[in-house]
């Protein structure tokens, strides 16, 4: 980058080429919206069946602190709880799994099996088992996500580069060290992957958990829109669900971002953790 | 059989297996120490046994719920596959559609059951759409990655012997993808039958789902739990089935020597 001028008229194309980018999509988007718009009044749908757009906006909008936040409130409880507990323990497993190699062997088939497993299939034991009270919820979170946590921990330190390994023990880097400066560093980005996956699972679990089990929240307001024929607030509850899911999975991807940085102080190092991560 | 491909099998078949055992040995010790009650904690040899002497109430339930996850699987299938080769070929379909691919891996498509089965009522097809609609994005993901997977050198050469749009995508990038293709549909097997339980949780008359629901409120626990049991063989044998067509595809594509380094 010799020339000022040019960096800067590069990053000016950069975005208009982003803008332009992203104009298909914004475009099918609003297009959908038009068509869903205009489908209730041109077919004459029952309301009921299909609200138009703007109904639900109005409806997610005016019963926001009457209705969906005090229970998107308590989804989010559940929701983080489950999280904390499910993603910690499956990180927390992979790794105490990856210290002795003849263990990590064993057990690789193992999870690599429990992919083909239906998490949630336990939803219904937990509420007999803990009531219609909060418990359920939380277990039901964390059981869902505890398993991608696991399965990505232990990929992301089984798949060190070896390269790198080669040169560490070439350079006399003891175990601790090889675990503490290379392998746990070059796992991160995929445990990053395991975390952001699970926290959207926890969201499908907590509100599974509600549709088998009562109580309030988010997941709840949506049988009982079902039932009462509400179908404005159920489309504005699924909205007010995928909101949750989206800002958890930015505030991990904040996260890993920043703990990314925090790890790879060099710039070299840092872009190829997020090539690495993209990847 | 070479030493690799026992290795497959032994893979594909068995780790799921074990994955099962290894969860229900879990199972049996928890239960042991935390000495729950015998109605809500039933014993593992007690579900063995209802999964088979109930097998009249269980297998028309199971079935049900079979046959919604491979319709949901077959749709999936058919418009991942289709929209992950187009979305390459077209560039302005791929920046219309890919992005919310994307973007739907951060929600839960899973809150819209509900809706569909407000729409379409306790039948047969808001299960199947709720199905498909989950392991829809994982099959549309995976294709496309597949479609972009190819190093640059091999379309330089497709380009330097003059062949055409049709030539290089059947002879080049679509081979290349199909890995990928499987891969995405191996993920979508429990996908679509998680999809189908939990539509049949938020209305349904028949399959497992409702079935569930009903044990759970008698407190018949054993069945609750051979239930789940059929609903692991369920994805279990719904990923062989995949991984047998896919071992099959890759024969046929690239011959015999390669097929572990593709799979």
């Amino acid at each position: 980058m010799a020339d000022e001028g040019s960096a800067s008229s590069g990053r000016g194309r950069r975005i208009g080429g982003r803008v332009l980018d992203a104009l298909p999509a914004v475009g099918a988007g609003v297009l959908a919206l038009a068509v869903w718009e205009l489908f209730v009044p041109i077919t004459g749908v029952k309301p009921y069946l299909l609200p138009p757009a703007h109904s639900v906006v109005a409806e997610a909008i005016t019963d926001a602190t009457d209705r969906f936040l005090p229970a998107s409130w308590i989804t989010l409880q559940e929701v983080l709880i489950g999280f904390v507990i499910g993603c910690g323990l499956g990180i927390l497993l992979g790794i105490l799994l990856s210290i002795s190699r003849p263990v990590e062997r064993a057990v690789m088939p193992v999870i690599a099996g429990v992919r083909a497993m239906p998490a949630l299939v336990v939803a219904p034991l937990f509420v007999i088992w803990y009531g219609f009270t909060l418990t359920p919820k939380v277990l039901v979170a964390a059981f869902v996500c505890f398993f991608p946590a696991l399965v990505n921990t232990t990929a992301g330190l089984t798949i060190t580069p070896e390269a790198e390994r080669q040169l560490f023990k070439s350079l006399g880097a003891g175990p601790v060290q090889m675990y503490t400066k290379l392998r746990l560093p070059a796992a991160l980005p995929y445990i990053f992957i395991g975390a952001k996956n699970a926290v959207v699972l926890s969201v499908i679990g907590a509100i599974v958990g509600e549709w088998v089990g009562g109580g309030g929240g988010i997941g709840r307001m949506m049988i009982d829109s079902v039932t009462s024929n509400r179908t404005e607030r159920l489309m504005a509850a699924v909205a007010y669900s995928a909101a949750m899911a989206i800002s958890l999975f930015l505030v991990v991807s904040a996260l890993e971002r920043l703990t990314l940085r925090w790890y790879f102080l060099s710039r070299g190092a840092r872009s190829g953790a997020n090539a690495a991560a993209r990847g | 059989m070479s030493r690799a491909r026992i290795g497959n099998l032994v893979r594909t078949v068995g780790g799921p297996l074990l994955a099962l055992t290894v969860l229900f040995v879990a199972y049996e010790l928890w239960r042991r120490i935390s000495g729950q009650p015998h109605f809500l904690v039933p014993d593992t040899p007690d579900v063995i046994v209802a999964a088979v002497t109930d097998i009249q109430t269980l297998w028309p339930a199971a079935w049900v719920t079979l046959k919604e996850a491979i319709y949901g699987l077959l749709l999936a299938t058919a418009v991942g596959w289709t929209l992950g080769v187009v979305a390459q070929e077209s560039k302005i379909l791929e920046k219309a559609v890919m992005p919310y691919a994307v973007v739907s891996q951060a929600i839960p498509t899973l809150a819209i059951a509900p809706l569909l089965i407000l729409w379409f009522g306790f039948t047969l097809l808001p299960k199947i759409l709720v199905a498909a609609l989950l392991c829809f994005f994982p099959i549309l993901i995976n294709t496309h990655a597949g479609m972009r997977s190819l190093e640059s050198e091999y379309l330089d050469l497709m380009y330097s012997l003059e062949a055409g749009r049709w030539q290089t995508l059947f002879k080049v990038r679509l081979p290349a993808a199909v890995p990928f293709m499987f891969a995405g549909l191996k993920n979508g097997c429990v996908l679509a039958v998680v999809g189908a339980l939990v539509a049949e949780w938020v209305g349904a008359h028949e399959g497992m789902g409702p079935l569930i629901i009903r044990s759970l409120g008698v407190f018949k626990t054993t069945i609750v739990f051979a239930a789940i049991l059929y609903l692991s063989f369920m994805s279990i044998a719904l990923f062989w089935v995949v991984s047998a067509i896919e071992r099959l595809v890759l024969r046929i594509l690239y011959g015999r020597q390669s097929i572990s380094t593709a799979a």
